[in-house]
């Protein structure tokens, strides 16, 4: 059979949406594994798999490309916020995206060691990277893909320390005598970087419910964007992020800026000293306010959960809602959002849509 | 103690101990590998592995040098199984310290049931309870794991609060069990009860020593 190859991120033809009618050549899309590895080494994993087209009349079986990344879930996504891993995997569903689990991962550690020559601290990390390697090679990568900025921040420093020292390196992997060693040849990405690489520009095409006249303060917190030792380690400029705030285009919202966007949120203070974080979190609430803000997008289950303390402590009148940047993309890829009923509501009402399933 | 002997290589650690002349009044149980008593930590000659095994399981080497743990300090905090429920959150919340796991793996080769201790750790800390109990059906709760972990847990404790959340509330009760729990409620046992309790110590030694024994 004649197949024509329709390189688009889909898993499947959506409804309504067909090949255009351009079969045996190109559809003006470009290789999503072009655009990804511009100028990258790493190789990627994809898969092929064949779909109906649902452009009326067009027989055609097509093949589209699935890309496959090893995902790191984290503590926090699986015993606090199941919505923020939950509406990731909706929206990749939607996006042609398979997140393959690492296999029995480790806790990240949660704090990377500080000191030199603390490497102990560093073995949750190597041992999920160890899984990661074994897994990404049967399906052909080395990216592993990472939601929780914490988690995030702890496995980019740890891998980039390994790729940089060759003498902890060999201390860890001489320690760990029960795996394989680890070759630091993967690659940490943070969700929202792995989004940039496969394209914004990309994003927008697939958004069927742009969350237009949506007003989002974008908060980044510190886990993404600090410390830049070793050097590599935040997603965008620190003193000058626009990540979320591409990303919130990308959907159709409009990002407004804060002054507060990238101020800490008072972190493990929540365990010992609440009232430091409290007084910290209505600040960045407060500050989202005075922008007229109707969410806070948090990237970070600690941020959000800091957040969520703030917002109690705040009258209703002064309060705005946090959710995860996923949820919001799963809403407007036309996909389930998690978000609480109250929420999604407000949205909805907002930008003048209909609820979703 | 403290010397070397020779012994015939067939004996386990226990009989070893028992033939150069030793009496056991602890470090010894059920001699069947079930107890946990006898847990002996040891290294062999040209080896810096150290090892874990059961006295009453393990054949002697030569060089071994040996020593037995009779019992591993730990604090068993309270726990009240009707107000909790079947999730790892609740686990954490008992036993805090298991977030400090730093996946060293350390408490996996020190099991002498071969049990994937951090293995359990992680499964809990990643939300999955059920895996968390299937891993560790064979724990006899020695402590080898507790004594070697630099992170501080009690994993026997920890999987003993696991397996009795998840036994509580994701099993099917079993159905013979239901049915004698509600003959031990109606009285069946009490006459029998009553009988042993009103017997002085000589009619109770005697009773015993008569006692039906499995084949």
């Amino acid at each position: 059979m004649d197949m024509c190859i329709l390189l688009r991120l889909f898993r499947q033809m959506p409804e309504g949406l067909g090949c255009g009618g351009n079969h045996g050549g190109s559809t003006g899309d470009k290789d999503p594994r072009e655009r990804f590895h511009k100028g990258r080494p790493e190789k990627g994993g994809y898969r092929e798999v064949t779909a109906d087209c649902h452009n009326r009349g067009c027989p055609e079986v097509h093949v589209v490309i699935i890309m496959e990344v090893l995902y790191y879930p984290g503590c926090s996504l699986r015993n606090t916020y199941p919505e923020f891993e939950k509406s990731t995997y909706e929206a990749c569903e939607k996006l042609g995206i398979e997140l393959v689990e690492i296999p029995e991962w480790s806790c990240c550690g949660v704090v990377p060691s500080l000191a030199t020559d603390n490497v102990m601290r560093h073995l949750g990390a190597v041992r999920s990277f160890i899984n990661a390697q074994k897994k990404g090679r049967e399906i052909g990568t080395n990216v592993i893909v990472v939601l929780c900025s914490m988690c995030y921040n702890v496995l980019k420093r740890v891998n980039l320390i390994l790729k940089e020292e060759p003498d902890t390196l060999e201390n860890v992997n001489s320690f760990i005598d029960d795996q394989p060693d680890y070759v630091p040849d993967l690659r940490v990405t943070h969700f929202l970087t792995f989004l940039k690489e496969t394209g914004f520009e990309n994003l927008e095409e697939k958004v069927n419910k742009p969350l237009k006249g949506l007003k989002v303060a974008p908060y980044y917190g510190c886990a993404l964007l600090r410390p830049d030792r070793p050097e590599g380690v935040p997603i965008d400029n620190p003193d000058n992020p626009v990540i979320l705030e591409s990303f919130v285009r990308s959907i159709g919202a409009e990002p407004v800026h804060f002054p507060f966007r990238a101020e800490c949120c008072g972190n493990y203070h929540i365990v010992l000293e609440p009232g430091i974080v409290e007084m910290r979190t209505r600040k960045i609430i407060g500050s989202a306010k005075s922008v007229k803000a109707d969410l806070i997008l948090s990237p970070c289950p600690l941020c959000t959960y800091n957040l969520g303390r703030g917002n109690e402590s705040l009258d209703k009148s002064e309060q705005v809602p946090v959710v995860f940047f996923t949820q919001l993309l799963a809403l407007a890829l036309g996909g389930k959002s998690y978000l609480p009923t109250e929420i999604e509501d407000q949205i909805l009402k907002k930008i003048g849509g209909e609820k979703s399933d | 103690m403290g010397k070397a002997y020779k012994v015939p290589n067939t004996l386990t650690i226990m009989k070893a101990i028992e033939y150069v002349g030793y009496r056991f009044i602890r470090s010894c149980g059920c001699r069947g590998g079930f107890c946990g008593a006898c847990t002996t930590f040891y290294r062999v000659k040209n080896d810096y592995k150290l090892q874990v095994d059961l006295a009453c399981q393990k054949r002697v080497e030569d060089g071994m040098y040996i020593v037995q743990l009779p019992f591993i300090p730990a604090e068993k905090p309270k726990w009240d199984l009707d107000k909790m429920k079947s999730t790892t959150d609740e686990v954490i919340r008992v036993f805090p310290e298991i977030t400090r796991c730093l996946s060293c793996n350390v408490c996996t080769q020190a099991c002498p049931q071969d049990i994937e201790v951090m293995r359990t750790i992680q499964a809990l800390r990643r939300g999955d309870l059920e895996d968390a109990v299937n891993l560790t059906f064979d724990c006899i709760s020695c402590g080898a794991c507790s004594i070697r972990c630099p992170a501080e847990i009690t994993h026997y404790q920890v999987f003993q609060l696991a397996r009795r959340l998840f036994g509580k509330y994701e099993t099917i009760p079993a159905k013979h069990l239901m049915e004698r729990v509600k003959e031990i409620e109606e009285g069946k046992f009490d006459d029998e009860v009553s009988k042993l309790m009103d017997m002085n110590l000589e009619e109770i030694k005697e009773l015993y020593k008569k006692r039906e024994i499995e084949k």
